[in-house]
């Protein structure tokens, strides 16, 4: 190797040394935002690689102006390993503590006592072991399991993707696993190592996981999207998508909803080529029609998006329902509503509805119903240390909201999806 | 205090300086490089509980910015400004002055840092600043040593080309790497 070229890269490196002074408040803004972003991803339960909790919310990646925009800490940009999910049951009344830093745990706290939550299935935290909870049965994950989330109705029951403890530098968690917990209480592993998203067609007889390289692998190596029968599992197809960043967003009646956040495109499974749908940088599945879409167009420069409901059969984009920047929307279950940040729309006409929790949120909420939306709030003291969570349930037609107590708790289990 | 924030706290105080520097050499860019070490922390901040030997903790954290800095560019409008040819060229003057011509030697080569792709001057800084092994720049990047070497040789090669003939040829930069 050239030494006089090395000789002078090092010099040139070092001598740039002198060009940097101290960053102001660097302590502060990193642990200020450090605890806002756990509190999201524990309100959020999100997994060991960030991966989203529930599966019918989407956000829409926010690029800010060039150069300057903070990526957002949160999972949604991020593959880094996340705490292991806290267990705290939910105590309302608790008061906040940390009123100066968390407005959204002293709104909570203040919030008046409604009926209890009680979700069939959903995931808890009981002692150190995960459990699903369904009608028939609790079924232990593996004891390595520390979350458990994307809970997945199928035709052979129950679909669960769970993470691992693992400290990975930063890189994928060799460790996420997809489970399919079965009628009768047994659980079969269908996949092992990280992915980007999972899908279970419309029929609920077949799963898509897109794979994501793993440890090891080159910077860049494309994701993989592969098909199985979720009876036959063992027999598989495969598609390599065109980019490392892609996604697997949903299933719909044109095939699967893949997106890298700058493009967004259908591949039948089989099928040679993919159908880009233009425009549109990231969509969802509506609930319950996997023939419609609500989509997010802009460019792909300009964080602000607008949501528009779409056709994939014939490619029809519907009217404009909300326009902002960062746009972040879930869909009720029945899919008349979407709540996009603390605004309700009606998907029909694109009215606007109340604003939820004071426009402090739900960040990430949970349907409960079609009319009402669950938001765990969970907030830490002044000192880092976590606070009780309290669940907030919202009714979207009047925008009321009340705390949602979690039956039976004994102070060790806790929800933390379903 | 929480042993997350007293711990981290010392960290930032301690080390901030040493890891913007590093931050800088990545980026190439003061505001770039202030929004990455600021990201990388908090990165850090959330895997806190996981990070078993605190001995490591800086060595982690410069994995984190790395990582970090290779998955920005991979947006579009991040590659874009640093897909900008940002080779000013700096006018030099007849009269040569050995300590003037070292100046602007580093400027250019500064310069046509710029011009590199994010893996391979993440590799070149690792392994010419950091003076990692490529086995350990390896583990930063979570790739093949094999990859490094070759990311390393074309890193080489692609400043030498570009390095102007004035400077090849005082520095005897022409030689073809081994």
């Amino acid at each position: 190797m050239s030494d006089e070229l090395t000789r002078l890269l090092t010099e040139t490196l070092r001598s740039r040394e002198t060009d940097i002074g101290p960053m102001p408040d660097l302590t502060a803004n990193v642990l200020r935002k450090g605890r806002a972003a756990r509190n999201r991803r524990l309100a959020l339960g999100w997994g060991a690689t960030g991966v989203a909790a529930s599966a019918a919310v989407v956000a829409v990646a926010l690029l800010g102006p060039v150069g300057r925009q903070l990526p957002n800490p949160g999972p949604a940009n991020s593959r880094m390993p996340s705490p292991t999910v806290t267990s705290t049951a939910t105590s309302p009344s608790t008061p906040a503590q940390n009123a100066d830093e968390d407005p959204l745990m002293t709104y909570a706290g203040k919030l008046p006592m409604g009926p209890p939550i009680d979700l069939i299935p959903r995931a808890e935290k009981r002692g150190t072991k995960i459990v699903v909870v369904t009608a028939d049965h609790v079924v232990t994950l593996p004891a390595d399991t520390v979350m458990a989330y994307d809970l997945t109705p199928s035709a052979e029951g129950l679909l669960v993707t769970t993470h691992a403890y693992g400290f990975t530098g930063g890189g994928p968690d060799p460790d996420q696993a997809l489970y399919l917990i079965h009628p009768d209480g047994s659980l079969t592993r269908l996949h092992k190592g990280p992915s980007e998203g999972l899908a279970v067609d419309p029929t609920g007889k077949r799963f898509a996981i897109a794979e994501s390289a793993g440890i090891g692998a080159q910077m860049g190596t494309p994701v993989r999207i592969t098909v199985a029968s979720l009876s036959t599992p063992g027999k598989s197809i495969s598609h390599t998508a065109p980019t490392a960043a892609a996604s697997l967003l949903g299933w719909t009646t044109q095939g699967l909803l893949i997106s890298d956040t700058s493009r967004t495109w259908l591949w039948e499974p089989g099928a040679s080529s993919e159908t880009e749908i233009l425009g549109v940088g990231y969509a969802s599945v509506m609930p319950k029609d996997p023939g419609r879409l609500l989509v997010a167009t802009g460019k792909a420069d300009n964080p602000t998006k607008c949501l528009h409901p779409y056709t994939v059969r014939d490619g029809k984009m519907g009217p404009e329902l909300t326009c902002g920047p960062g746009l972040v929307w879930t869909v009720s279950p029945d899919g008349r509503h979407v709540v996009v940040g603390s605004r309700v729309v009606d998907v029909a006409t694109g009215s606007v509805g109340p604003e939820l929790m004071n426009g402090l949120g739900p960040s990430f909420p949970h349907w409960e119903d079609s009319t009402h939306v669950l938001s765990p709030v969970r907030g830490s003291d002044p000192q880092g240390q976590p606070l009780p969570a309290i669940w907030v349930r919202c009714d979207v037609t009047s925008g009321a909201c009340e705390q949602a107590p979690i039956p039976g708790s004994n102070g060790t289990s806790a929800v933390i999806d379903w | 205090m929480d042993e997350r924030v007293r711990d981290l706290s010392a960290f930032i105080d301690a080390r901030s300086c040493s890891l913007l520097r590093f931050a800088y050499l990545l980026t190439g860019d003061h505001g770039l490089a202030e929004d990455l070490l600021q990201s990388s922390l908090i990165k850090v901040y959330l895997t806190w509980g996981r990070i078993r030997d605190r001995a490591a903790l800086e060595a982690y954290t410069r994995t984190v910015m790395t990582r970090t800095q290779l998955s920005w560019w991979r947006r579009p409008a991040r590659r874009e400004l640093l897909g900008v040819e940002l080779t000013e060229r700096v006018v030099r003057d007849h009269h040569h002055d050995p300590e003037r011509d070292q100046v602007v030697e580093r400027d250019e080569l500064w310069a046509l840092l710029a011009t590199l792709g994010p893996r391979q001057r993440a590799v070149l800084v690792l392994r010419f600043y950091e003076d990692l092994s490529e086995a350990e720049i390896a583990r930063v990047l979570g790739c093949s040593a094999g990859t490094v070497k070759s990311q390393l040789s074309r890193g080489l090669a692609r400043l030498r080309e570009r390095m102007p003939a004035e400077t090849r040829t005082r520095n005897t930069l022409m030689e073809e790497p081994r």
